[in-house]
């Protein structure tokens, strides 16, 4: 099905990428690009400028495994997600659901792919319609893919409230009826309707109160175990992400900095801004003590980012502006097993430069 | 009342006795917001303010600047003493002259906080003009001066600037220049840094510190991060449905709290050192219904340590001079 050319080709047709070594991954993303014109005149004459929210983003999903992004906002975390989600058209770039190019899927390939690909959003707030009951919200998936009848519907229903921890009665109920951690309970529990093989979590708690935050991060975790889900988690908190993610990427202005197994990111963070990001990550305890630096300055604009390395402007050491990263864009190196890395001069933490945090 | 010990009470700053504000409902309940509330604070000592949202600590901060509105809120009961006047005997007028003079405030939103249709130099220099009766050109070398300080580039150009050339982090650092103008003794960040990337964060953080630290200002964090109180505050009181439930100094709460919900919050945290837990340690339950509290303790829903006695409130007990909780059966 596959209509790769070109590119070196892996398991399955699909093509290896640095980074990407999922022996079974459900959702492989490769060389993903997403550029939004914002600066054509009229008449489209002139130059044309692009804000590149993503740009040449790779990476697995593996079956039953959570990847987390994380990054500062305007990173793309988001809009990768979204991309895979549907909601954003990739302006180059491919998406392999199960192996499968999903741009060039039959229609009942793709009706199977938007079933097992399935949402859970940051604010639980605006996420929920307020005028449905919360029966219809969860009961809506089913409605519109399956043949289910109304009463198979209402089963439905009631066996996941009951296995996101509500009360099937609580299905007469409105959103507003219910508190920000239960509402959360209600997102997850409308994500599970057709048995997905993948949720994508948008900040699934940074809305949430502090007491319900652990409660439904370990809902999900529980959930992952039982059913073989594969999450994409984005969010910006590196605790979150540890204590969640079997694998992360950290991205900065559109691309990754690094990316791995999540406990070697956090024994060895090699990438300044990784650093940067531990460093300014608050302590839990106020004895712990952690060598501490700040970045200069704050995210760049990511319109018409210069052609060499993102991080080129926001870097503490010094730049080299001939040297060949300064001028074309560095790619991951593998530094360590399954632990890979934007390496330029000027993007490695050393204990001598003393932007390396110490966590373990 | 009983945390402050006599060392305490000579240097204090700001001294809030047994506040109570309270809201009408429009279904005529009463909510009580913050519910006999006693802190107080020493010159040039930061303090955090912690709980979840509902828990009372930004009514209390509103009460401290008496900016409740009324109808629906009152500040029913308390005396709220900064240096060494009871701001709830003031006229509005008298108020005016405090806000922003003596104590200064930054809330969440710096986007919301800003005047979009004027320029921030006319923003920040409004306070220096209005308290300490600066001419034009005082209030522009004043403001130069402040920009610098809390770290904005090219201050001479940017004054002339509007709030929406300006990215977040930027914004609250203006907030911070105009709160801290006229040098008060008392900065109340309310949720500062919640809306902020986190290395921004770091850097606003670190600018407050700073200051209260060349300054001398007092700091009042007001937040849900325990992170942040962990990181810069020496003082921390952690409050649930309307009340303190325990205040200390934060290396001893941290170390050994003693109410169950201070242990709670501090467990239910995933850490980034140390050993990757399969499960978080979470608090089971709800924050409950304001206008429909438990009897006693409200708390006890969720406790595990409940007792029989729990049904009765408990008052603040001293542990040691440097930490009270409200608890019956304590850690």
């Amino acid at each position: 099905m596959t209509t790769t050319s070109q590119k070196p080709q892996s398991r399955n047709g699909i093509p290896s990428a640095p980074g990407c070594s999922a022996t079974d991954p459900v959702v492989s993303i490769r060389n993903l690009r997403k550029w939004y014109n914002v600066g054509n005149n009229l008449l489209g004459i002139g130059k044309k400028t692009f804000l590149k929210a993503v740009d040449d983003v790779s990476f697995d999903v593996e079956r039953g495994k959570t990847f987390g992004l994380v990054g500062e906002s305007g990173c793309g975390k988001t809009t990768t997600l979204k991309v895979l989600l549907g909601l954003e058209i990739p302006t180059e770039g491919t998406i392999f659901y199960e192996g499968e190019d999903v741009a060039t899927m039959s229609k009942v390939g793709r009706k199977e792919f938007r079933t097992n690909v399935q949402a859970v959003f940051q604010d639980p707030w605006s996420s929920l319609n307020p005028r449905m009951r919360v029966g219809s919200i969860v009961g809506e998936p089913l409605e519109i893919a399956t043949t289910n009848t109304r009463a198979q519907i209402k089963d439905r229903v009631s066996t996941l409230l009951e296995e996101v921890g509500l009360n099937p009665y609580q299905s007469n109920l409105y959103p507003h009826e219910f508190s920000g951690g239960q509402r959360q309970r209600i997102g997850v529990a409308r994500a599970l309707a057709l048995n997905p093989k993948i949720i994508c979590l948008d900040e699934p708690v940074s809305a949430l109160d502090v007491s319900i935050r652990a409660q439904i991060m370990n809902l999900l975790v529980d959930l992952q175990e039982e059913h073989g889900l594969a999450y994409l988690l984005v969010a910006h908190n590196l605790a979150t992400v540890r204590y969640m993610c079997h694998g992360m990427a950290v991205m900065y202005l559109g691309v990754i900095q690094e990316m791995g197994e999540t406990e070697k990111l956090f024994d060895n963070p090699m990438h300044i801004y990784t650093n940067a990001l531990v460093s300014a990550a608050l302590p839990s305890h106020p004895d712990i003590q952690r060598r501490e630096f700040l970045l200069p300055g704050e995210v760049v604009s990511p319109i018409d980012p210069p052609p060499g390395d993102v991080f080129m402007s926001r870097t503490p050491l010094e730049v080299d502006k001939s040297h060949k990263y300064a001028n074309e864009r560095p790619p991951l190196a593998e530094l360590e097993p399954d632990h890979w890395v934007v390496e330029t001069p000027w993007s490695i933490a050393t204990e001598e430069s003393g932007f390396k945090v110490d966590l373990s | 009342m009983l945390e402050i010990t006599l060392n305490r009470k000579k240097m204090s700053l700001l001294n809030v006795r047994n506040l109570s504000t309270v809201f009408e409902t429009s279904g005529g309940r009463t909510i009580h917001a913050v519910d006999n509330v006693t802190f107080s604070m020493a010159k040039g000592e930061i303090m955090g303010l912690v709980g979840e949202s509902g828990c009372g600590k930004s009514v209390t901060a509103l009460s401290i600047l008496k900016l409740i509105p009324n109808p629906p809120g009152e500040i029913i009961s308390g005396e709220i003493i900064f240096n060494g006047v009871d701001l709830l005997q003031l006229s509005e007028s008298q108020m005016q002259d405090i806000r922003g003079r003596q104590i200064g405030m930054v809330f969440q939103e710096p986007m919301s906080s800003l005047n979009p249709v004027l320029k921030i130099g006319t923003q920040i220099s409004e306070p220096l003009t209005r308290h300490l009766k600066m001419n034009k050109n005082l209030s522009l070398s004043r403001s130069l001066e402040l920009l610098e300080m809390v770290g904005i580039p090219d201050g001479k150009q940017r004054i002339n600037d509007y709030p929406h050339q300006f990215s977040g982090g930027q914004k609250q650092r203006i907030m911070i220049a105009i709160a801290l103008a006229c040098e008060p003794a008392l900065l109340i960040a309310d949720e500062a840094t919640t809306a902020l990337d986190v290395t921004v964060q770091a850097q606003i953080l670190e600018l407050l510190k700073d200051l209260s630290d060349n300054l001398g200002i007092s700091l009042l964090i007001i937040t849900h991060n325990l992170g942040i109180v962990a990181r810069y505050a020496q003082r921390i009181a952690v409050m649930y449905a309307g009340k303190i439930r325990e205040i200390g100094l934060a290396t001893d709460v941290y170390r050994a709290p003693k109410h169950p919900y201070t242990a709670g919050l501090l467990d239910s945290v995933p850490k980034l050192k140390g050993k990757k837990l399969t499960r978080l340690n979470s608090i089971a339950g709800e924050v409950p219904d304001p206008t429909d509290l438990p009897l006693g303790c409200a708390y006890n829903i969720r406790c595990t340590k409940v007792v029989k006695k729990c049904n009765t409130e408990p008052g603040l007990s001293v542990h040691t001079t440097n930490q009270s909780y409200a608890c019956w059966n304590p850690l």
